[in-house]
């Protein structure tokens, strides 16, 4: 495509931890929070974003710029994705959080995969202490499905 | 690991479904809201009841030695299916015959000659029980073997079954007044002995040649065997029957495959040679030992693969696989190492598998029909491996 003459339009996304962003509007775009906003023009030049801190704006941002490039083979596309989930599982936590709140679909998609790809050979036990969820079952409640389950508890990675 | 937020529910929702069956049977003990979550949304309401006709699995036994156990798939894996299919009984800690298959579960045989061990196995899950031993020793037998989910169950995921051994104790006894029959089932983990009065109706005199392999075909407790003279032994455990039905063109050891087949509960009998494909409906009555065989569709083998897959030569010898087990149109056959489906109602033809130089021995093998269930289904008593 030949260069465009138009100016390119820009935004400024402000973090909660007051840090501003200036990026393409075409790329912000993307988030369906941010697309609100401007359409319903409840936003001036700066769009403040109180739920998402600057350390995750910059992976959501680079996530966001890597898709709108439609030159982008989606071989090429799916290895950036696969490249871009292998992160600590509490990054991916709060990437999901920011893509819940900014609504960016195939972004939760990929997170909310990759979650349930760590999981998958995990024991209950690791999964209380990684979601923080208490165990409100009995001793003898516990022990009684995990007989019945006996079958899904080999292969189960140490914790 | 350090923790710097919560996921909201939706998100773990999210998660969940994304997870197949083993993991979120280990996770149903992490909360009760996950338990109910995984129970009621996922299990009962999401993930279809019935279960998934996956393929075939299937073993050589080509002159009394047992060869691997194998899987052939006859579709595409579903959704969610993680490939924990044990395919080649891999964690099975016993040399075994595959005898039956039911629903998901098969039954294997630990004594090729004189089985009195039997052994059920579930390869999603690779649990596996053995069963007592039976009560008498035979040179010659048939079996049968019946799996049951209960589906309104959404709290164990267990199953009932019964496995029947219909046998003779000497083959050289002609002369037989009753028929005996050991049953076990799952209810009460135990042998028990029946026995059918023949009253004077013809002996079945081949059924020591009944296949071994070849289980029966079920409708309620009603059980039909084929003997090697093509002939349908029908047992009905209930009531205590017997009847012998003879296929109608006489004798047919003719190098025909023949298979019973229940569709849309009624007894069916398929046979192929190397000309016909042929289905036939069997209705008949025990009390009035009448039985009536209606042609339902009958298919020149010659047409089908020389047109479809451009074989050279006709062929010299076609076999029987199996049926689909929840599309019932669907047969499956093999010409010259091809396995190949048949689609009854649309006249279809498609190419399954190509077993290549191997299939020159695809008559030695024994198929047993494979469903999958989405969500498992686990043997109801000696959860986990057991030793003999």
């Amino acid at each position: 495509m030949a260069t465009t003459t138009t100016e390119t339009k820009m935004l400024t996304l402000c973090t909660s931890d007051k840090q501003q962003f200036q990026i393409e509007e075409t790329i912000a775009l993307q988030a369906v929070t941010i697309r609100n906003m401007v359409e319903d023009e409840c936003a001036s030049n700066v769009i403040p974003l109180p739920n998402v801190n600057s350390k995750i704006m910059i992976q959501i941002i680079e996530y966001l710029k890597k898709h709108v490039d439609s030159s982008v083979s989606k071989e090429d596309m799916e290895k950036f994705d696969s490249a871009f989930v292998e992160k600590k599982l509490s990054e991916i936590f709060d990437i999901i959080l920011a893509a819940n709140y900014l609504n960016i679909k195939n972004l939760l998609d990929i997170c909310c995969q990759r979650v349930a790809d760590v999981m998958k050979n995990k024991s209950p036990e690791w999964v209380r202490r990684t979601f923080n969820i208490v165990n409100d079952f009995t001793a003898e409640e516990e022990a009684k499905i995990r007989k019945e389950h006996e079958w899904a508890f080999e292969g189960v990675d140490e914790d | 690991m350090e923790h710097s937020s919560e996921l909201p529910e939706d998100n773990i929702v999210d998660v969940l479904n994304r997870l197949p069956s083993r993991p979120l049977a280990r996770f149903k003990c992490v909360s009760r809201r996950w338990h109910e979550y995984i129970s009621e949304t996922i299990r009962s309401q999401k993930w279809r009841k019935f279960p998934t006709m996956m393929g075939f699995f299937f073993q050589n036994d080509e002159l009394g030695s047992l060869g691997h156990i194998r899987f052939l798939f006859t579709t595409k894996k579903p959704e969610n299916f993680d490939d924990s299919l044990d395919e080649s009984f891999q964690y099975m800690d016993w040399d075994v015959a595959i005898v039956a298959s039911s629903n998901g579960f098969l039954l294997g045989s630990l004594n090729q000659k004189h089985p009195m061990r039997y052994c059920v196995y579930n390869p999603a899950t690779t649990q596996c029980v053995a069963l007592p031993k039976t009560r008498r020793l035979y040179n010659s037998w048939a079996l049968g073997f019946v799996c049951e989910p209960d589906e309104d169950d959404t709290c164990t995921d267990a199953i009932s079954f019964t496995v029947v051994r219909l046998g003779l104790p000497n083959s050289r006894v002609l002369l037989l007044n009753k028929l005996t029959i050991e049953i076990f089932s799952s209810a009460t983990r135990s042998w028990k002995t029946i026995y059918i009065n023949l009253n004077g109706q013809h002996l079945p005199l081949m059924l020591y040649r009944v296949d071994k392999r070849t289980p029966a075909v079920v409708i309620g407790k009603v059980f039909y065997w084929l003997d090697y003279l093509g002939r349908i032994i029908a047992c009905d455990l209930a009531q205590r029957k017997f009847m012998l039905m003879n296929f109608p063109q006489g004798n047919v050891s003719d190098g025909r495959s023949r298979l019973l087949v229940v569709l849309n509960g009624q007894l069916c009998y398929a046979s192929i040679n190397f000309s016909y494909l042929e289905l036939w409906v069997i209705n008949h009555c025990f009390l009035s030992r009448s039985v009536e065989w209606v042609l339902k569709d009958r298919v020149s083998i010659e047409t089908l693969s020389m047109e479809t897959f451009g074989f050279v030569d006709p062929p010299k010898y076609a076999m029987l696989v199996g049926f689909h087990s929840t599309d019932t149109n669907v047969i499956y056959f093999s010409i010259w190492g091809h396995i190949i489906s048949y689609r009854f109602d649309t006249g279809t033809v498609e190419l399954v598998f190509d077993f290549g130089e191997s299939g020159k021995k695809i008559e030695d093998y024994k198929f047993y029909q494979y469903e999958w269930h989405k969500w498992p289904r686990v043997l109801p008593f000696l959860r986990g491996k057991q030793s003999m």
